[in-house]
């Protein structure tokens, strides 16, 4: 998730991660629908603004930003020189701005016209793919991936069943990993090597432990049905979760900031086209 | 009678597609309150017993079931799952597949979960269980992360908060270290004492179920062949040791000096031996001082591994080891004992250069092993997992036999015979074909050795090779081990929780403690050491307790101790008639 | 060359995804039909459990990874193509796509959150479309369909969002990974059944 989950206790961790995945949910929404540069600038800032609140640690994703920022810069430039969208905001959408061959060089310049619409979109652009980047991180980071299995585990009207398998595949993956890398072992014990040989080869070396694993998960699944069964697993249709969240204040005012926020924004976008180019 | 909690009356199950009766005629009445213990050897059908009782036979699986059963007043065959599960809970032997939870509380809240009952009530059961199962403060903790003591008592937890009349526990402690064993029967003791709850404990350890059974019940090829108090029934040496039960050394010891009573504990032995004996029976002793001859000192210079000083830390930080020396002799047998979590593992995975020392050196056939890979280290060292299904990837077990040599380039002539003849030593030469899933897993754990024997190393690692097995298993693995030393001159190391093995067939025991090496010596040296056994938290065998408190030596077998005091016996009626 | 479609990529490759979905439901809906024994499943206790234990299988193969030529392949997919052909699309088709949000979620959502529903319908009618054409023709035309449809399903989203340029460029990798992973899966599953069909013990005693 670019940045890895980390256990803290600022107000944003504390958060319901219902209410998180509304946030999340909300701020790629409205991303999505705004073209206009500006507008996307205060979304930006209000991203940043929750992720100083969560303690993010910008420096993490400095790499990726550098890397987009250069991916953004010619994502702009390309849109500039290519396309002129239709716009209501501006006069001149096709007024060029300037030449990306400057008109001192001789012979071939001035050539490749920036014009102001294609620019300004591809900004906007820019922007979009950055901050939805740093929605999904500040998410990430402040949500541990054992609570986005929740999240799933619990949407509404859903077979608890599915959240049962869910969460407890989840709970399963490291007794899974434990067996392989115990296989991979006894591979190397009876004098098996990973690292040589073809790639074919590798493929069935690996199918050697894969066998045995999926041979073994037959017979785990036996059992552990077994032990749910006796647990009483799908006697009733009800199933009570017990770590029901509690929505505490800040929970609400997040919840309904993100969500009226998405609401008026797409209201506002259809009827009066705010927000857009 | 009212009373009976459990009345099975003439029980018999097949199992759908098998000829054989798993369960064969079957009677059996138990009061509340009371804990019955079902003993017997893999196979004998205790499992569809406890299945048998709570309704997942036929149920869950098919098979057909004749005969009465009826169980806190219901057929269990006949009602939901949902209310056979709040009146028998049933424990399963790996703890793994019973949690459920991403916590340990979620994962006692399961049951009652799925009953649907509210919130308030389920935490109210969970906090109960909870605290009754001693697991108060790992409410928030991943079970994966808890002890194998610790996670059967969570499974157990679960169990208990679907508030059962009945427990039920299949082989509760066969995967657990001596430290999660006595865990686990701290809390039958406590279900059966302090909880009032009816347990049937289906269990292979015959020293604990001795003063925890109100009746004992002997099962073999799904008939009970012996029942009644555990006195009456641990008496009967010969029928225990047909049905493949093995007999508490107290109660052989005893048998072997023709004692009066029975005796069933220490301080009863001790009286026993006082007084005159009924009879004068000869005592067919098994070489009593087999395994005095610690024969290290005149081999010394013979040494096949060696660990110089190695430390090891675990990339997420653990010290596992912490300087350690150890030199293993050629034809030695070996066994490496300690608490989980000592080192033992860690220690012999270095051999085969499993794992590298983070300092130190290993040496293998008196060179370093310092850059040879596995794939190389492997034709001298051989290494057997814990767990065979996690070594066993062929098909059939002649290919599994097939499988290690043929990777090292064995010449395939001289494999096809050493694969028969290996067959023909584990007796699985008529499951040539037969997919090793297929076998039980008394089998399928000599296949796993066997299959590590067929590249014909040098020296045998053998992880904790009796866990899950029966006794009789359990003899067939070391009996095999020890032909394999004194046949083929292989050295042979064990990792065992088990005291009953070392005494019987280990010449020399490494003690490990917090990844260091705290004993070295001979059995009888070690178990000499309380201190020492404290600090590795291991209990020695009954019968060295009772040695040790008779002569002030420590002796390893029954028959060792029986021999001794008839020796002391003719000595002193000797001095008596002069 | 307006790039904004991104948005709108995503929209479509959802309807797309639903489009997955329908055309799964279609295929497994014959299989159901014509092979019932295998290929129509009762939800029990015991197949929820093989759906879990699988689908963590699926997670934890996530992280073996075998050296390939293009890059490293993750064996994350196997599971779901071995769960079909031996349990039946529908265990399958659940397998391969709670395994393959497992997979996402153990890395982190590297490979982006909003696409991971997408992929799981992706996964889930690749296999369930495998074993059609496992039963229906052999199993070496079901590997070579189900790397062709894995591809196409996983990426075309991605080509409707950014680009062809980029999807060429994760092409090699992505058809390496999926022809890997259909052939470890499904001949694994065929070798387990040979398995299970050999002698039993008792029938030797």
């Amino acid at each position: 998730m670019i940045v890895e989950y980390e256990s803290k206790s600022s107000a944003v961790h504390r958060l319901d991660p219902r209410v998180k995945f509304a946030w999340m949910f909300a701020a790629i929404v409205i991303s999505v629908m705004w073209t206009h540069p500006v507008y996307l600038i205060l979304l930006a800032l209000a991203v940043v603004g929750f992720g100083l609140l969560a303690g993010f640690p910008w420096s993490k994703i400095r790499g990726v930003l550098s890397f987009m920022i250069i991916v953004t810069a010619i994502i702009t430039l390309v849109q500039g020189a290519t396309y002129v969208p239709k716009t209501v905001t501006l006069d001149e959408p096709a007024r060029v701005l300037f030449h990306l061959i400057p008109s001192w060089i001789p012979r071939v310049g001035p050539a490749c016209p920036i014009r102001v619409g294609g620019f300004l979109y591809g900004i906007g652009m820019a922007l979009k793919v950055v901050t939805v980047l740093v929605v999904v991180a500040i998410f990430g980071f402040t949500t541990s991936p054992s609570e986005i299995v929740q999240i799933i585990a619990r949407v509404p009207f859903m077979p608890y069943q599915v959240g049962f398998v869910m969460s407890t595949a989840w709970k399963f993956v490291p007794v899974v990993q434990m067996q392989m890398r115990t296989l991979m072992d006894a591979h190397r014990s009876k004098g098996v090597d990973f690292e040589q040989g073809a790639f074919s080869e590798k493929i069935k070396k690996t199918s050697g432990i894969v066998l045995p694993l999926f041979a073994n998960s037959l017979s785990m699944a036996d059992t552990m049905a077994l032990a749910m069964e006796s647990r009483a697993f799908g006697s009733s249709r009800k199933f009570t979760f017990i770590r029901p969240y509690r929505m505490e204040p800040f929970d609400w005012v997040v919840l309904i900031g993100s969500l009226g926020a998405m609401v008026a924004s797409i209201l506002l976008l259809a009827v009066f086209k705010l927000g857009a180019l | 009678m009212a009373s009976d909690i459990i009345s099975l009356k003439d029980v018999t199950f097949s199992y759908k597609g098998s000829k054989r009766c798993a369960l064969d005629g079957i009677t059996l009445n138990v009061k509340q309150g009371e804990c019955v213990a079902i003993l017997g050897p893999t196979g004998a059908g205790k499992s569809t017993l406890a299945c048998v009782m709570n309704g997942t036979a036929p149920r869950f699986m098919d098979g057909s079931l004749a005969g009465d059963v009826t169980v806190d007043g219901m057929v269990p065959a006949k009602v939901g799952t949902a209310q056979m599960a709040s009146r028998v809970g049933l424990v399963f032997g790996d703890p793994d597949t019973q949690l459920f939870g991403m916590t340990v509380e979620e994962d006692v809240a399961f049951g009652p979960s799925n009953l649907g009952l509210g919130y308030e009530s389920i935490m109210e059961r969970v906090g109960k269980s909870m605290k009754d199962m001693r697991l108060s403060g790992l409410e928030r903790r991943a079970p994966h992360r808890l002890s194998g003591g610790q996670k059967q008592a969570t499974a157990i937890a679960g169990v208990y908060a679907m508030l059962p009349k009945i427990m039920v526990l299949d082989e509760p402690t066969s995967m657990l270290d001596p430290e999660g064993k006595a865990r686990v029967f701290g809390i039958v003791r406590m279900l059966k004492e302090q909880l009032g709850v009816t347990v049937v404990l289906i269990e292979q350890e015959v020293d604990d179920i001795l003063n925890l059974a109100d009746r004992v019940f002997v099962m073999r090829r799904g008939k009970f062949v012996l029942s009644g108090a555990p006195r009456e029934v641990f008496g009967r040496v010969e029928e225990l040791r047909q049905a493949g039960v093995r007999v508490p050394q107290i109660v052989e010891f005893g048998t072997l000096i023709g004692a009066a009573e029975t005796p069933f504990s220490i301080d009863e032995a001790v009286s026993a031996v006082g007084l005159p004996c009924s009879s004068t029976n000869e005592v067919e002793s098994r070489a009593p001082s087999a395994h005095d001859g610690h024969d290290v000192h005149d081999e010394q210079d013979d040494v096949v591994v060696e660990a110089v000083d190695v430390e090891f830390t675990y990339p997420g930080g653990a010290r596992a080891l912490d300087g350690v020396d150890l030199a293993i002799n050629r034809g030695d047998f070996v066994a490496i004992v300690g608490q989980n979590g000592a080192g033992k593992t860690t220690l012999t995975r270095h051999f085969n250069g499993l794992l590298r020392p983070s300092s130190g050196d290993i040496r293998v056939l008196g060179r370093s092993a310092q850059g040879v890979p596995t794939i190389e280290l492997c034709r001298h060292v051989g290494y057997v997992f814990q767990n065979p299904d996690e070594q066993l990837f062929c098909t059939s077990v002649q290919e599994e036999l097939k499988f290690g040599p043929t990777n090292i380039g064995a010449d395939p002539a001289v494999t096809s015979q050493r694969v028969e003849e290996i067959l023909s030593d584990i007796g699985l030469a008529k499951y040539r074909e037969v997919w090793p899933k297929y076998l039980t897993k008394g089998e399928r754990q000599r296949l796993a050795l066997a299959s590590v024997v067929a590249m014909d190393p040098d020296v045998l690692i053998v992880d904790e090779p009796t866990t899950g097995l029966d006794w009789v298993e359990s003899l067939q693995i070391l009996d095999y081990l020890e032909q394999l030393r004194d046949k083929h001159g292989k050295t042979i190391i064990i990792i065992t929780h088990d005291m009953n093995i070392v005494s019987l067939y280990a010449r020399r025991v490494v003690v490990m403690a917090r990844g260091r090496v705290v004993g070295d010596g001979a059995p009888r040296e070690i178990f000499s050491q309380p201190d020492l056994m404290e600090l590795a938290c291991l209990r020695r065998p009954p019968i060295a307790d009772l040695s040790q408190a008779l002569w002030g030596e420590v002796l390893l077998t029954p028959a060792e101790a029986a021999a001794r005091l008839l020796a002391a016996k003719s000595q002193a009626a000797g001095v008596c008639s002069e | 060359m307006p790039l904004g479609q991104g948005a709108l990529g995503l929209g479509v490759s959802y309807a797309l995804a639903l489009g997955y979905l329908v055309l799964m439901w279609f295929l497994g809906s014959i299989l159901s039909r014509q092979y019932p024994v295998e290929h129509r499943v009762a939800w029990d206790t015991r197949t929820i459990a093989r759906v879990t234990i699988l689908a963590a299988v699926a997670g934890a193969g996530a992280m073996i990874k075998i050296p390939g030529p293009a890059t490293t392949i993750a064996l994350d997919a196997a599971a779901g193509y071995f769960a079909a052909a031996f349990f039946g699309w529908p265990v399958g088709a659940t397998v391969a796509a709670i395994g393959c949000f497992l997979a996402n979620a153990l890395g982190g959502f590297a490979s982006w959150l909003p696409m991971v529903p997408i992929y799981l319908s992706a996964m889930a009618l690749t296999v369930t479309m495998a074993v059609f054409v496992a039963k229906k023709v052999n199993i070496v035309v079901a590997i070579v369909v189900g790397t062709i449809v894995n591809t196409i399903t996983c990426l075309g989203p991605w080509a409707l969002m950014i680009g062809t340029p980029l999807m060429i460029a994760l092409l090699p990798s992505q058809v390496i990974g999926s022809a890997v992973n259909a052939l470890v899966g499904l001949s694994v599953a065929e070798a387990l059944k040979a398995a299970q069909n050999r002698k039993r013990p008792e029938s030797i005693d």
